[in-house]
């Protein structure tokens, strides 16, 4: 008795052995005529089309309280809008699949559990791959994207850096800014220590704030300028800023601080660099070099 | 939704969980409702002290009317300034419990009304003692119509901030519809030697000092000096209104 081998020899040239595996068109035609597929495609993308204009919609809103008066609020608004859009077709995908289980799957009712459609998905490598890649991307993309805007933002509120030691050409204007329940103060120390309740910058000059409280913690928020840091007690903390935009903006406290802590506003008056020193003389401190 | 049958009306299981759902809203609302109105009525401001209008004066704005009101501020209550009745006590009794002794307070109330657009000069007679102020800003006298205030007579732009005894301070900061409002003047503590007088208390200092209200708003008002208990100091009466704070009707 004779074992005959009959497999192909190694490196012959007879064709592949036959799959019965459908063409990629078939399988897409069959996939798309699956009562499920197409209500879930169309409703993602009509959650698409409705989720990236509430990007716009919440920079809108935002702008109602102010438009941006800094390149730092810019920045703050732009990375808004675009972490907005990026994410809308993930959390179109999971709205679509969530409402779809709930509406179109929800029918049935009776004590039974509903009859099977189709098989129970055990697996599907292309939705894995594709919904780990697709995930990975964009963390991936939002991470970069947020500590390339940190960077930005951080040098452009001299994060590190004091005052003294900036590198642009306009020297910048260091101001004490005391917060205590329930008001604001704020003293020039290099305009003669000049102190005010209303803080008055001349536009396009650095502002360099020198942040802290007498009593318990507060937070120094102005919205359109796009700056908001705690006022601790007992420690000086840093932000700074460049207002572009002539105005009065509001100055709050963004951290719950008592009684009357929803009355601790005050204004910032981005005024001229004329304007600013005429202020300065009369308020008997020394004019800006 | 609805059937029927022999023992009347019979919700379907949709119509009772719908039904269920307006319930709950229904009674959170009361719920909710019913709290505001509690807390309202027990932590009513203190009666309006209106200021009185003596007629007309001349002002860096022109010839305005002239009002004057006229405040006290007790370190702690006695039997003829009884002082404020603290919320919970109000709660618990409304006839009951005057001020906790040590608790300083401005008397008779500290709910303003300010004529508009009016020239303002108001008289504090300060019985307390020093507290020293975190902040010298506020040992200064801001938003005055000369930047000053007369302490027993004598017009100065600012105390010793070791001699402070509490500030009386208007702020709020318009939105869009009222102008700004700051007027702060730090009030001179009495001596910490200074023996009682018949009524209990020590001779006051008088202080006086005069602003200009612009129109319509409400504001707040807050003493800056740090009088209280915890919270650094801003605990305890710096953090009840009635007491150490208060607001300005503007009208």
């Amino acid at each position: 008795m004779s074992i005959v081998d009959d497999r192909p020899a190694a490196g012959s040239d007879q064709p592949e052995e036959p799959t019965n595996r459908p063409d990629v068109t078939y399988r897409l035609r069959e996939w798309l005529s699956r009562p499920y597929v197409r209500p879930i495609l169309t409703m993602f993308v009509v959650f698409c089309l409705l989720v990236i204009p509430i990007g716009w919609l919440v920079v809108f809103f935002m702008n109602m309280s102010g438009a941006p008066a800094s390149d730092i609020m810019s920045e703050i608004e732009k990375t808004i809008l675009v972490f907005t859009i990026v994410s809308a077709p993930l959390m179109a995908i999971t709205l679509t699949i969530i409402i779809y289980s709930l509406v179109g799957w929800g029918r049935v009712t009776g004590d039974e559990p509903p009859m099977q459609e189709s098989p129970a998905i055990r697996s599907n490598a292309i939705g894995t791959y594709l919904w780990i890649g697709a995930t990975s991307l964009l963390a991936a993309f939002l991470v970069i994207w947020g500590l390339v805007e940190l960077a930005t933002i951080t040098a452009s509120s001299y994060g590190s850096v004091s005052a003294n030691q900036q590198p642009n050409a306009v020297k910048p204007i260091d101001v004490n800014v005391t917060g205590q329940q329930w008001l604001w103060s704020f003293e020039y120390p290099d305009q003669g220590k000049i102190s005010n309740e209303v803080l008055v910058v001349p536009i396009n000059t650095p502002i360099y704030f020198n942040v802290t409280s007498v009593d318990v913690i507060h937070s120094f928020w102005v919205v359109e300028l796009g700056i908001k840091i705690d006022a601790n007690p007992g420690a000086i903390t840093n932000t700074g800023v460049t207002p572009n935009k002539l105005g009065n903006f509001n100055i709050r406290c963004a951290e719950l601080c008592g009684m009357h802590h929803a009355y601790m506003e005050t204004q910032i008056q981005v005024v001229t660099q004329d304007q600013f020193d005429s202020w300065v003389r009369e308020m008997g401190g020394k004019r800006t070099v | 939704m609805f059937l029927t049958g022999n023992a009347g009306v019979r919700l379907s299981d949709g119509a009772k969980r719908g039904l269920l759902t307006v319930l709950t809203v229904f009674i959170g609302v009361l719920v909710v409702a019913g709290s505001v109105l509690f807390l309202g009525k027990n932590q009513q401001e203190p009666a309006v002290l209106a200021a009185t209008v003596i007629g007309t004066a001349s002002t860096p704005q022109g010839e305005l009317p002239h009002a004057t009101v006229e405040l006290s501020i007790y370190p702690n209550p006695s039997s003829s300034v009884p002082g404020p009745v603290p919320v919970g006590s109000r709660i618990g009794d409304p006839r009951s419990a005057n001020a906790p002794s040590g608790w300083p307070f401005y008397w008779p109330s500290t709910t303003l009304q300010l004529p508009a657009n009016s020239l303002i000069t108001m008289t504090v007679h300060q019985y307390d003692g020093s507290t020293t102020v975190w902040n010298n800003y506020f040992a200064k006298v801001h938003g005055t119509v000369d930047g000053t205030a007369i302490y027993n007579g004598k017009a100065q732009k600012e105390i010793e901030p070791d001699n402070v005894a509490h500030t009386f301070t208007i702020h709020q900061y318009a939105e869009v519809t009222q102008d700004g409002f700051f007027v702060s003047v730090p009030m001179l503590a009495v001596p910490s030697n200074a023996k009682n007088e018949a009524n209990g208390y020590p001779k006051p200092q008088d202080i006086t000092f005069s602003f200009i209200t612009g129109d319509p708003g409400e504001y707040v008002w807050n003493c800056e000096d740090p009088c209280g208990y915890g919270y650094v100091n801003f605990g305890g009466v710096m953090s009840e209104r009635g007491w150490m704070s208060g607001t300005v009707t503007v009208v």
